[in-house]
């Protein structure tokens, strides 16, 4: 007796914390148990089941089941009291009877150690911490925490699809929300527990099957796109110029001989209007090149007329009249001069070649224009032609001269590797094509509006995703084009440019009509 | 019309730039409002022809000189060109022989259609000459950037951006040319481009 | 009244035409480009009489309003009381026309037509071959001054 209370005492004051020695002292009392009862065959179930029980904790120490020890702890009482009030001999159906009671616990704890999975509950619930701290406040520290918890996930799980799916998803909303912080959208907070949810069923149900678990990232992922569309939407329509997307589809100019570089429409600096300080008096102003040189007479502009001497702009004439006379479809010659370059006279044709312009040109035109001194070459990087990638400095000390520079977009959604984007992509596209497939069907033709708009604005997305793909592009405005016979405009009445003129606006055709209560106003006028 | 000119016995260099961009976009203004403010500087005439409505018939053409440079005197021949749809033939009689073209945009709402139709065609009239646009000395200039305060709706200039420089890249100036804002600027920006585009067989 | 859009070249059946900075406008149906609109020298010099008929009019006590109506474009130049909407009035202007030209195909030559309503006269003068003024007076008559100085049978100072 004295091994069974050293040995629930043992059991009793055992922690998470469990130790090679605690589990050493265990298998010390319990060994003169053991050898005691052995001769019963009817207590032998209990035996070997306490036995395996302080094995597995030996084994897994602070690794193993919370509750193998409540188990073993109960089983040990159940067991004491069971040698004490019974006779092994002669009491076997109790003792069978209590024994099949503690099996159904034994096996219900091998159940639960047995759909524990790899990491632990624990490591999981380091996970669900860093969330939940998220979810209470946005800081450095716990997005850095939870950057670098899920890091630990991905790593540990990268070879487990699934889970790393939901663990990119994770990720991709906590990069989100550490971006924008206190002005993250409320559904993406949210929607991250949610994921985890979905994440954490399919980590602690061994029984769910892999095309189950594969049906719940799927809805995740599509949720995922839902909800990063509806952000960028609302995104779009915070921000200046998003009418624009309203507007018709224009392709950019020359987008038809080169492809458009993906420039954003937003975010690119405005310039701020340097009116040209008209503070210049002429009699303060230095003519150019007084004391350099004689100014020329001014040009007699009649006596050119009269002249032999032909200037550019009459031979321009020249040339503008002989195409009326001998039809406009004759175009001249290419490069072809009227004058043929005497000796000395080189032709050049500038070609854009980017180099940085010699001080001369700038210090010359300065002076002829009157400007302050400009600024450096180095000050104006000219954009080279094939660099797609541009930023220029708004130059605040340069007040003369302002170049609206490049930027490129802001996406927090951008996933690591160009593979996984593409992916991404072609999920968001496959999303919008089944959305507009549906709303097509769906469309009532005696009242196209408001369906008519949606998909419109679907045909819009689709051809922002594709704008690097011009036949997809095209294919879309066709699209948007037939749509228009659903949808004809309306005619347009005069619009509002012009300038109430005294009183006269203008008149719609349509009012020609009589007007409603036009014969109430008149007499009104006339009666009173 | 002669490409850019350079007579190497008199030292004398001729540079064409022409002012091209849809109709009422504010081309011959800022020929007008150069003229004005440096005609000290300019000494000679601005020639202009102009319909009933006082829009370009044909071209307007302000030539002058800037002064020497390395050595070299270096004239300058702005051009514009008739703005309006049917006066192609003459837009392209003008563009013979350029050298830097400034590209006027209108940045009302209601031009932005014509914005980029100008700006394709002036692609396909330089095509005629074998130049390509992409290869010439080009400044973007968005105007009428004052009407923002007059109630007139105007593009955004990221749309402009966009709709106009997201291929050639050119430098680009948001303008008012009937103030004068900008007006000197995008001329010095884009006698700078001409003129660095030829230097080193110049200077 | 056929006229080619400024800008695309196309034509245009004018209808109507808007006053904008002083200046008659049509907008094309083709491409809505505002082309200046060119009333012919005698319409030009009609116009400019009616704009001193409206300034010294406009203190008249008799003189209720004037509105200058073309009969294919409808409403010019509107003086009248604001309770009259412009639709108003170029629908008004269409049917006094079209009473005054039937009137003058029918009987000859007619120097004014008048419309009563109540004590107080709306009456219309043509001038030229398409205009037509429109003046709302107090009297059942046009006040003596006004029709001798501004339309005289066919002396000077007329339209």
């Amino acid at each position: 007796m004295a091994s069974f209370n050293e040995l629930t005492d043992i059991l009793t004051g055992l922690d998470q914390r469990l130790t090679e020695h605690e589990t050493g002292l265990l298998q010390s009392k319990f060994a003169p148990i053991e050898s005691q009862y052995a001769p019963y065959p009817s207590l032998a179930p209990f035996l070997k089941m306490m036995g395996a029980l302080i094995k597995y904790l030996d084994s897994k120490k602070a690794g193993a089941h919370p509750e193998a020890g409540l188990v073993l702890l109960s089983m040990t009482r159940r067991f004491e009291k069971l040698v004490s009030d019974f006779d092994p001999e002669r009491d076997k159906d109790k003792i069978n009877t209590l024994a099949s009671e503690e099996i159904k616990k034994y096996k219900a704890l091998q159940n639960k150690i047995a759909s524990k999975p790899v990491a632990g509950d624990m490591d999981l619930d380091r996970l669900k911490a860093v969330i939940l701290a998220i979810d209470w406040e946005i800081s450095d520290g716990t997005l850095q925490h939870f950057e670098t918890v899920v890091r630990e996930f991905l790593s540990a799980y990268h070879q487990d699809k699934i889970s790393h799916h939901f663990l990119k998803i994770i990720q991709g909303l906590g990069n989100y929300i550490g971006s924008r912080k206190a002005d993250a959208h409320p559904d993406a907070i949210s929607f991250l527990r949610a994921v985890f949810d979905a994440f954490e069923k399919t980590f602690q149900t061994p029984a769910l099957s892999y095309q189950n678990k594969k049906e719940i990232l799927e809805n995740q992922i599509r949720l995922f796109n839902e909800l990063k569309a509806r952000l960028s939407k609302e995104k779009q329509k915070l921000r200046p110029g998003s009418d624009m997307r309203e507007e018709e589809f224009l392709p950019p100019a020359l987008s038809h001989i080169k492809p458009a570089a993906p420039v954003s429409s937003e975010d690119v600096m405005t310039l701020p209007l340097s009116s040209e300080p008209d503070e210049s008096n002429a009699e303060d102003i230095v003519p150019a090149l007084s004391g350099r040189r004689p100014p020329a007479a001014p040009r007699d502009v009649m006596g050119d007329l009269f002249s032999l001497k032909e200037s550019p702009a009459d031979e321009l004439l020249d040339a503008i009249h002989m195409m009326d006379v001998h039809g406009a479809g004759r175009t001249p010659g290419r490069n072809q001069t009227l004058d043929s370059p005497a000796g000395g006279i080189k032709q050049f044709t500038p070609q854009l070649k980017h180099n940085e312009p010699i001080a001369e040109i700038g210090d010359r035109l300065d002076e002829f224009f009157n400007l302050e001194t400009s600024p450096g070459p180095s000050d104006h990087p000219i954009l080279p032609a094939d660099e797609t990638v541009e930023l220029i400095a708004e130059l605040e000390e340069d007040k003369t001269e302002g170049i609206v520079p490049f930027q490129y977009e802001d996406e927090s959604f951008e996933p690591c590797d160009p593979d996984e984007k593409n992916r991404e992509m072609e999920i968001g596209a496959q999303a919008i094509l089944d959305r507009l497939r549906t709303r097509l069907k769906t469309l009532d033709r005696a009242n196209p509006e408001p369906g008519l708009s949606a998909i419109k604005d679907d045909i819009a997305e689709l051809t922002a995703l594709w704008q690097n793909e011009p036949e997809k592009t095209a294919l879309m405005e066709l699209l948007g084009l037939s749509l228009d016979i659903l949808d004809p405009p309306i005619p347009s009445l005069p619009l509002e440019e012009a300038v109430n003129y005294e009183k006269n606006e203008p008149i719609p055709e349509y009012y020609r009509e009589k007007p409603p209560g036009i014969f109430a106003r008149i007499k009104a006028i006339f009666t009173s | 019309m002669t490409l850019a000119l350079i007579n190497v016995k008199t030292r004398e260099v001729q540079i064409k730039i022409v002012y091209y961009g849809p109709g009422r976009g504010g081309k011959t203004t800022n020929l007008e409002y150069i003229n004005n403010k440096y005609r000290d500087q300019i000494k000679t005439e601005m020639v202009s022809l102009k319909t009933q409505d006082d829009r370009t018939l044909f071209f307007d053409f302000l030539p002058f000189d800037v002064g020497r440079i390395k050595g070299f005197d270096v004239t300058i021949q702005l051009y514009t060109v008739p703005g309006q749809v049917k006066y192609n033939a003459t837009r392209r009689l003008v563009l013979r022989g350029v050298d830097g073209i400034v590209f006027v945009a209108d940045v009302r709402k209601e031009q932005r259609r014509k914005n980029i139709e100008s700006l394709n065609q002036l692609y396909e009239n330089l095509e005629t000459y074998s130049i390509d646009l992409f290869k010439m000395p080009l400044v973007m200039q968005y105007n009428k950037i004052d009407l923002k305060d007059s109630g007139i709706e105007i593009l955004p200039t990221q749309v402009l951006q966009k709709d106009l420089n997201s291929v050639l890249r050119a430098p680009a100036f948001e303008a008012s040319a009937v103030s004068g804002g900008n007006v000197i600027p995008t001329l010095k920006k884009i006698i700078t481009l001409t003129l660095s585009s030829i230097q080193d067989q110049l200077f | 009244m056929i006229c080619f859009c400024e800008d695309c070249g196309k034509k245009n059946q004018v209808t109507f035409i808007e006053f904008s900075t002083g200046q008659a406008r049509f907008r094309c149906a083709v491409c809505g480009y505002l082309s200046p609109y060119h009333f012919n020298p005698r319409e030009n010099a009609i116009l400019e009489q009616a704009e001193i008929f409206f300034e010294e009019t406009r203190n008249f006590p008799e003189i209720l309003g004037s509105f200058l109506f073309h009969r294919d474009l409808g409403l010019l130049k509107n003086h009248m009381p604001e309770i009259l909407k412009p639709a108003d009035l170029d629908f008004l202007g269409k049917k006094l026309a079209r009473i005054y030209e039937y009137g003058q195909s029918e009987l000859g030559h007619v120097n004014e037509t008048t419309l009563c309503i109540a004590d107080k006269t709306m009456v219309v003068k043509k001038m030229g071959k398409t205009l037509f003024m429109i003046i709302a007076c107090k009297s059942s008559t046009l006040p003596r001054n006004i029709s001798e100085r501004y339309f005289p049978p066919a002396g000077p100072g007329a339209f």
